[in-house]
């Protein structure tokens, strides 16, 4: 099995990654919609977040509100994923390395464990509380966590020009 | 709500906990701008890329060992417009280099001014565009 360092050298190799890293344009026009992406992940999730803390929208049902942010944050992320893969592969190595990256990618996972726990447990009961101003404690928890989660992986990406 | 908020700040705290330990590590990587060095020596890379340019050279020093350099600098299209191109430079080209070295000493800097053997400037920006 290839190691994760090789993996990383092969893909700075490939056309795409040595188009992105070479080309006058390519890689700030990528890094733009990266940013346009993060804006509609964050800002979706983050919405949705303050509700189910109680800090925002609290008429709003909590269920509808996901019905309708929910959508954006996937295609926020799909952004994200897109774009992302193509600024790391121009810079593959460099971000193995990365303390900044390294920090980005396991807070992506957490927040990844954070959204499917709060679906599979506390969302299931969401009826029961749909309404509420308040949510449960489970709930408020996995917004808030959602919240640091994604506000850190902002920074930490933002870092790995810095470190 | 009062415990969400307490926790909201605790973990708020956390982060800036931890943003100061970040603070840290990026001081000991990030430049002494405080003073400049000048280094000449032979072009062994020269990598026009994002999303910094650099340039690596074998160097002498006062004993006459050869020291290996790295010069990062502006982005491919800043140079661009100031006129660079990815054959700017080439293995074998004898240049000096002045620069910010980083801060945890190793041979690494900022490129302030490169100038060619034949005493031409590169310059790093064009006019307005001075960084």
């Amino acid at each position: 099995m290839p190691s994760l360092f090789s993996l990383c050298q092969w893909l700075e190799h490939t056309s795409i990654g040595t188009a992105v890293r070479e080309s006058l344009w390519l890689f700030p026009v990528i890094e733009t919609v990266h940013l346009f992406g993060i804006v509609i992940l964050v800002g979706s999730t983050s919405a949705l977040d303050l509700r189910l803390l109680g800090l925002a929208m609290r008429e709003q049902s909590v269920s509808k509100l996901a019905e309708r942010l929910l959508p954006w944050a996937w295609i926020g992320f799909i952004i994200q994923v897109v774009t992302g893969v193509l600024l790391f592969a121009s810079e593959a190595t460099k971000c193995y390395t990365n303390l900044g990256f390294q920090i980005k990618m396991l807070l992506i996972v957490l927040a990844g464990v954070n959204a499917v726990v709060f679906h599979s447990l506390a969302y299931r009961s969401v009826a029961k509380w749909d309404d509420a101003a308040s949510a449960p404690f489970m709930a408020k928890f996995a917004g808030c966590m959602s919240i640091v989660l994604w506000f850190g992986i902002v920074a930490a990406g933002r870092w790995i020009a810095f470190l | 709500m009062k415990n969400a908020l307490q926790t909201v700040f605790a973990v708020a705290a956390i982060c800036l906990v931890f943003a100061g330990v970040l603070q840290a590590h990026h001081g000991t990587a990030n430049y002494d701008m405080t003073k400049l060095v000048v280094i000449k020596g032979t072009v062994t890379d020269f990598q026009f890329i994002n999303p910094h340019v650099e340039i690596f050279i074998d160097a002498k020093d006062d004993k006459g060992n050869v020291q290996k350099w790295q010069a990062e600098t502006n982005s491919p299209n800043l140079l661009h417009r100031a006129g660079w191109t990815k054959d700017s430079l080439k293995r074998g080209d004898v240049i000096t280099i002045t620069g910010n070295r980083a801060k945890d000493g190793s041979n690494l800097m900022r490129l302030d001014k490169i100038v060619l053997s034949d005493g031409k400037e590169l310059p790093l920006a064009n006019g307005s565009n001075i960084q």
